[in-house]
Parts: structure tokens; sequence; C-alpha cells
């Protein structure tokens, strides 16, 4: 009996042991496999970071290297990792930079800021200089620092091609800045002479000089025409110029708007009855009498407007019309039944030099800055500018301004 | 002396001063002139002037200094800019009665004589 229990607890003994030596092979196993599968994972990572075209590398917290990637070890030319092991991280930029280079991840560190982005000139093995950008993260164990990792590029190109714009924007600031002084000196240097041509060919028509002849007095009066019509050109020029180097400003007053419109008036209805057409002038009684703005410019930007509706219109009428609109803004409307402007070339019309194809004749000529001298005009007041136009029918441009008060009302 | 009104013109340009000259003697005026800006104290000495047409930019002397002169000796006297530039002449609305951008029409001038001899 007692020979059959103690065969009975080492046969469970046995059996015991049996699952203790299973349980252990199995657990060796899984550990080895784990190992086998954290190598894989390992060789995986290793294999991205080692053949990634991107820089990745680390170093302590004190800034030595501790691991750079192939591509790293290229781009500094670097023959192989021990090389660049063990050195500091500030070894490798200018003398320049480097003190700003150390002050930024010194400030990281102590800031214990997670991510930065920073870019530095740094100096290859051959002594060439190339930019780098580089996000560099904090390398944490628990709470304390223990290094910096990295993932930097090479942006030297994009570095020179930013480089390079910034130097053709101030090349074509500079241009347009010599080109509005150029255009504004020639514009000057022009009214002294012009004023001559025109003084004297003025007294001469005054008859100053004695009695003309109908021949004559027609040959001067084509003197003073031509002389105005270039005294108009080289006001515009001035005044794009002006508007282009921003060096124009409005000079705001009150002032009469029935008087401004019947001014006008005047002159433009002299110019459409040449040409056999109406010209008419209406003020909305809902706007005030005064208004306050830039009333010469105001006169330019009317004058202007009218003056293109008169010159592109045959037959018919040219209309002003001064009117309150949306609430706080009043608005002047000039409309033709002139040729009209076809949609393609309606994109253009504000542009400086651009008038319509076909449209230069002996009789509208210009020098084409009219209507960009108004756009311009229109905005510099907080305004905009818009235009209707149906070819064969006629067009209308409508100047939206804000009614504005003198600064303190 | 002349019942004629008095205007002195300082231009130094000798086309555009004689255009101005004309212009002035036509509406009724003594003119006399000063072609450099050195010579327009002695006129003003000879008598107080109703109308002084004036140019900025001469060889001895800047326009604006000259109607600081003159305002300061003749109040009452009407003073006209007439000038090129365009950005000087903006500095002195506040002080000249008349900016005139050249090319100044010679209507405009008789225009303004005209109305200076009314005021006097």
């Amino acid at each position: 009996m007692q020979t059959g229990i103690l065969f009975a607890r080492l046969v469970a003994l046995v059996l015991d042991n049996v699952s203790l030596y299973a349980s252990a092979v199995r657990e060796i196993a899984e550990r080895e496999r784990a190992q086998a599968l954290l190598q894989e994972s390992e060789v995986r990572f290793r294999q991205i970071v080692e053949n990634a075209s991107d820089i990745i590398y680390r170093t302590d917290i004190k800034g030595r290297f501790t691991y750079a990637n192939p591509a790293a070890l290229n781009m500094m030319g670097f023959k192989s990792e021990e090389e660049v092991l063990g050195k500091s991280y500030l070894d490798l930029t200018t003398p320049e930079a480097r003190h700003k280079l150390k002050r930024t991840y010194d400030r990281q560190a102590l800031g214990r800021i997670k991510n930065t982005y920073y870019e530095f000139p740094a100096v290859t093995m051959n002594g060439e200089i190339i930019w780098v950008g580089q996000n560099v993260q904090l390398i944490m164990e628990g709470d304390r620092i223990i290094g910096f990792q990295a993932l930097a590029r090479n942006i030297t190109q994009l570095r020179q091609a930013q480089e390079a714009l910034l130097l053709a924007r101030d090349q074509a600031l500079e241009a347009s800045r010599f080109k509005s002084q150029l255009v504004s000196r020639v514009s000057h240097e022009l009214r002294t002479p012009l004023g001559g041509i025109l003084g004297f060919a003025e007294l001469l028509q005054h008859e100053t000089f004695g009695p003309l002849t109908e021949r004559q007095n027609d040959a001067i009066t084509n003197i003073v025409e031509s002389a105005n019509y270039l005294t108009d050109t080289v006001n515009d020029l001035l005044d794009q110029a002006q508007v282009e180097s921003k060096s124009i400003s409005l000079h705001n007053a009150y002032f009469d708007l029935s008087d401004l419109i019947e001014k006008i008036s005047t002159n433009m209805s002299v110019l459409a009855d040449k040409k056999g057409l109406e010209f008419h002038t209406e003020i909305d009684s809902n706007l005030p009498a005064e208004l306050y703005g830039d009333e010469n410019r105001l006169q330019q930007i009317i004058v202007n407007l009218a003056g293109n509706a008169i010159k592109f219109t045959r037959q018919g009428s040219v209309r002003v019309r001064i009117a309150a609109s949306a609430p706080a803004r009043w608005s002047l409307e000039v409309r033709d039944t002139g040729v009209g402007i076809p949609e393609e070339e309606r994109i253009n019309i504000f542009e400086p030099f651009r008038q319509l194809s076909n449209s230069i004749t002996r009789e509208n000529r210009g020098s084409g800055l009219g209507l960009a001298i108004v756009k311009q005009l229109v905005e510099l007041m907080g305004g905009e500018i818009s235009l209707q136009s149906e070819v064969g029918q006629g067009s209308t441009f409508t100047v939206t301004l804000p009614l504005i008060h003198a600064p303190g009302e | 002396m002349s019942e004629k009104p008095y205007a002195i013109i300082v231009e130094d340009d000798p086309k555009l001063s004689t255009v101005f000259q004309m212009t002035l003697q036509q509406a009724g005026y003594d003119t006399a002139l000063d072609l450099n800006g050195d010579k327009y104290r002695s006129l003003l000495d000879s008598a107080e002037p109703a109308l002084v047409i004036l140019d900025l930019h001469l060889p001895y002397a800047f326009g604006g200094d000259i109607l600081d002169d003159i305002r300061a000796r003749y109040p009452r006297t009407v003073i006209a800019v007439v000038t090129a530039d365009i950005v000087k002449a903006k500095n002195l609305t506040e002080k000249a009665d008349h900016i005139l951008m050249k090319p100044v029409s010679v209507t405009t001038l008789l225009q303004l004589a005209e109305s200076v001899k009314r005021t006097l």
C-alpha cells in the first residue's frame, strides 16, 4: 500500500517537473523569439536610418556625436563614423555662426523644448560651407535629458534660390524706383521748354507781335494744341511716376460739389460740342452740398473718365452722374454711347500704357495712362472702380468712394 | 511815379522770363526782371510790387527764401510761384498766393494779372 502511495507521489513529482520543464522551455523560446523580433525590428529601423537620404544623427547632452548616419557622414565629408564620434557639433559650423548655434540648443535644453527647427552654415571636411536646416528633439531618459537627436537636410540650394529671389526683388524695386525718378526728372525738364513754346505761341496768338493772317493764326493754333497735348502727356507721366513711387498724397478739404461739377462741365461741354455730342451732368439731391476729399484729384478722375468717353464716342451723349450709394458711400458714374470695350480687353484696361487695340487714331490718341492713374487715385481714396460695357452700345465707368469727414469730426 | 502796377519776375530761363514780361506788360504792368535770384532785393527797394512771379530753382537763391523775404517786407504783394518742381511747390502752398505748374498758359497769367489789378 505504502509502495503504491510512494509511486503515485513519484509520478506526480515527475509530471510536475515535466510541466515545469515544458513551461521553462516555452518561456525561453518566447524570449528568443522576442529578441529575434527586436533584432529584426532594429535591423529594419537601422536600414531605414542608414539608407535615408536625410541626415540623422545623435549627440550626448554636451553635443558630442554618438551616432551619425551615412548621409550625414557623406554630406560632411567623413570617411567613417569613428571620425565624427566624440566631436562637438560646434566644431562643424563657421566661427561666426557658432555662438548663435550654441545659444539655440542651450535654450532648447534649458527650456526643455521638445522640438526645434534651425538653419545654420556647416563647414564640411573639404572646407566647403553648406546650409543645414534641422529638426532637433531632446532624448529623454525618464525626466533626464541625455542628449539630442536631429533630422537634418542640406538646404544650400534652397537658400541660394531664396537669396537670388531676394536679390532679384531688390533689383526690381531699385529699377522701379530709378524708372520713377527718371520719369519724374524727364517730365520736370520738359516743362520749362514747353513753357517757352506754349508761351511764345500764345503771345503770337494774342497778336502781341502784330496782326496775323488767317494761315498764320491756323499754324499757331496747331502749335498751341500740340504743346497742350504734350503738357497733358507730361502731366500723366509725372502722375504715374508719383503713383508708382508712392509719393503721391491726397490734400483733403471740404469742397462744394456743384461748383466742381460746373467747372468740369464748362470744359467738357466745349469738347463734346466740337464732336456734336450732348454732355449732361446730374447730382443726386440726397448728397450733402459739401464733400470732404481732394478736389483737384477728384476733378482729375472725372475729367479723365469724361474726356475718354468723349474721345471714344462718335454720336450720342456722355453723362456724368454723382449719387449717394450704399450707406456712407457715394458714386460717380460716367456713361457714354461710344464704341464700347470688348470683354477680352476689359481686364487690361486699367493697366498703364494699355489702350484698346485698333483704337489709337488721330482723334483719340493718348499716353495710355489716364485710366491707370484714375484707378490708382480711386484706390488711394479707399474706393473702387468698375466697368460695364457693350460693344457698339457704350460704356459706363462707376467709381464708388467712401463718404469721409475731416479728422476729429 | 508811373500809374501802372509794378511786377517783378524772378525766373532764370531767359525765354520764359521774356514770355512772362511780355504777358504782364500786355496786362498793363511795369515789369522788372531778376534772372539769377541776386537782384530782387534792389528791385524791391525801387517800389512795392503788386505781383511777383517767382521761380524756385535759381542760380544764386532758392525761391522759397525769396518768398519769405518779400512777405516780410511787403505782406500785401501777391506772390505766384511758377515752377516745374511739384514736390517743392507742395511745401509752399501755405505761403504762396498762387502755385502755377509750368508750362503756364499766357491766358492763365493774363487772368491772374487782371485779378490782381482789380484789388489795387
